[in-house]
């Protein structure tokens, strides 16, 4: 068992820009050369060498007392999994399907905002979907309010909130609202009730005027920037800047034009942008021709973008790309992140849940969009109405949906390098591939993912103390200056 | 290993893999990771497995494929080393157990 009098602890590698990157169960990373690797696992390397040292500060081997080691290990595990223990925190709620734009790349369904309220969620279900939210053992959670143009039924979000706050007299748990709204048609009225509620806004900015009208259109065709921007910086104004925060999304129009997009979000006031890959669901399965892109493309663009984002650090800007926030503080950090798109165990269920306007149950909005365009109901869990939090939460669907989902064990995954970094989707893996587990060799997920931290290892491994101080002020969310050593 | 050059327009290498050295498990991971570009039959003759690739969508490289096995097998052996510890690492992590240095000992030193 052991070489060399060491005993080696889980860990799995990738060969990477002519050296070899170890990474263990808990997401410590090692980058040594091919040589030193190789003597490592033929069990030569001296124990009285620094790489073993180093080796052995990462978790990768052990010569001492194993079982000290392993219940070190096991802790750091234990905080690295920590979301499993916040069961369902994101409350999402279909309040309407009606709304006032037709987005070329919308995957929910939208129905015309003059239509009768048959569209739109009533008092009995709101409040029955608040009851199942707060069954949820966790005691943080986070109501989140979507559409539809979800301000086109305020009344079901007032009557959601303050059903919550009676309800929370009893259960005392940490509640945060969102309202996910394009702003449109955003009232003086609805946003005295946003600020009095602490009810924070995300919003959706695609960049400058010309990009943004590409896809974002009202349902008679014409664009909705000015509009969008106008009550943005109005929202900005009344709410503050940190309750408004806005989500892009890459479309063929904006991929080669990404710096514009950044330059767009800051002259807005926001200070990071998350690059946001467009899902091909609803409107844009459609329109995949005229918007869409392969992954290659986007990755080229998120690249290009990255460092530019950087440049702009580098140069007294601070500014932040969010999602390499997230993965930063996956692979910097022991903490955990729940991120329900892309973690192990998937979030679909036990992280996230969404609620029809009927409602129904589903594990995700994309879960909910299938239902829409085809019937499919796969990843419908229950009904509000018509079952038990139990029945809903403990049935064998969410088990399923579940247990298909720990990378840990599937083929691909269970050997990658990066998988104590990343999740999966078995939603998007059931429309790809017609299960919950997908094949990650052939998944475009998988391959975004991959390249994605490739590009990260290699900032990190250049030692370039000016990017890991950017890093670092992302991860922490302070100044570049603050986190400089 | 080996690899050889079949008589045909386009490129399509049969590689040759000695399973004295490779064991069948890191074959099937290597072929499973090349899946996404292309399709590939194995072929047990002996001592040797013959890989034959088909519908080739992106070049495989022989060496690259022959690397990837390679390392399938490192991971392999590593894995053998320390599948009990991660057993207990995970159990540990959610069902903590006071007597760990006992089990430790018997599980994984006896």
């Amino acid at each position: 068992m052991k070489g060399n009098g060491y005993q080696f602890l889980p860990f799995r590698f990738k060969r990477l820009g002519g050296n070899v990157l170890l990474v263990n169960d808990v997401g410590d990373f090692y980058y040594t050369s091919e040589d030193t690797f190789n003597r490592f696992i033929r069990g030569e390397l001296s124990v009285i060498k620094r790489s073993f040292h180093d080796l052995q500060s990462k978790f990768m081997v052990s010569n001492g007392n194993i079982a000290n080691t392993v219940d070190l290990i096991a802790t750091r595990y234990r905080t690295k999994k920590k979301f499993l223990f916040d069961f369902t925190a994101l409350h999402m709620f279909v309040v309407t399907h009606r709304c006032n734009q037709k987005c070329a790349y919308c995957h929910a369904s939208s129905e015309n905002e003059f239509n009768d309220g048959s569209f739109d969620m009533d008092d009995l279900t709101a409040q029955k979907a608040v009851d199942f939210a707060f069954k949820t053992p966790s005691q943080y959670i986070k109501f989140e309010f979507q559409g539809g143009e979800p301000t086109l039924n305020f009344k079901a979000i007032r009557t959601i909130i303050e059903y919550a706050r009676q309800l929370n007299l009893k259960y005392e748990k940490h509640i945060d609202f969102v309202i996910c709204t394009n702003l449109l048609a955003i009232t003086d009225d609805q946003l005295k009730y946003i600020k009095k509620n602490n009810i924070l806004v995300s919003t959706s900015l695609d960049g400058p005027k010309e990009i943004h009208d590409s896809c974002r259109r009202t349902r008679q065709g014409g664009g909705t920037y000015e509009s969008i921007i106008r009550n943005m910086k109005y929202a900005l104004e009344f709410l503050g800047p940190d309750r408004v925060s806005a989500l892009m999304t890459v479309t063929k129009h904006n991929l080669f034009r990404l710096n514009e997009v950044v330059d767009e979000y800051i002259e807005q006031g926001f200070n990071s942008v998350f690059l946001r890959m467009m899902n091909p669901y609803g409107y844009a399965a459609t329109a995949w021709n005229e918007i869409g892109y392969d992954v290659d493309e986007f990755l080229d663009g998120f690249g290009k973008t990255l460092k530019y984002i950087l440049q702009l650090n580098r140069d007294g800007k601070s500014f932040t790309e969010e999602f390499t926030a997230l993965l930063l503080t996956r692979i910097l950090t022991p903490f955990s992140t729940g991120f329900v798109d892309l973690q192990s165990p998937t979030g679909a269920g036990i992280g996230g849940v969404i609620y029809e306007t009927n409602g129904d149950i589903f594990v995700a909005d994309e879960g909910r969009m299938l239902s829409k365009m085809n019937g499919d109901k796969t990843f419908c869990i229950g009904n509000v109405q018509a079952n038990s939090w139990q029945a809903v939460f403990c049935g064998n669907q969410l088990r399923k949906i579940v247990s298909s989902s720990c990378i840990e064990s599937l083929p691909g995954c269970a050997w990658c390098a990066y998988q104590p970094y990343c999740g999966s989707d078995p939603v998007r893996n059931y429309i790809q591939f017609g299960t919950f587990h997908g094949n990650s060799a052939k998944s475009d997920f998988c391959k975004k993912h991959k390249a994605i931290f490739d590009l990260l290892f290699q900032y990190i491994n250049q030692n370039d103390q000016d990017i890991m101080d950017i890093f670092w002020s992302w991860i922490t969310r302070r100044s570049k200056r603050e986190v400089s050593v | 290993m080996d690899s050889s050059k079949e008589n045909c327009s386009s490129y399509k290498p049969d590689i040759i893999i000695n399973l004295k050295i490779y064991s069948t498990e890191s074959v099937k991971r290597a072929l499973f990771d090349f899946s996404g570009s292309a399709s590939a039959t194995i072929e047990i003759q002996g001592d040797f497995a013959k890989i034959s690739f088909s519908s080739i969508g992106a070049q495989i490289d022989p060496n690259v494929f022959q690397q990837t096995v390679a390392d399938h097998q490192i991971l392999i052996e590593t894995e053998q080393k320390y599948s009990t510890i991660r057993q207990i690492i995970i159990a540990q992590a959610f069902f903590p157990c006071e007597n760990i240095e006992e089990i430790v000992e018997v599980t994984v030193e006896g």
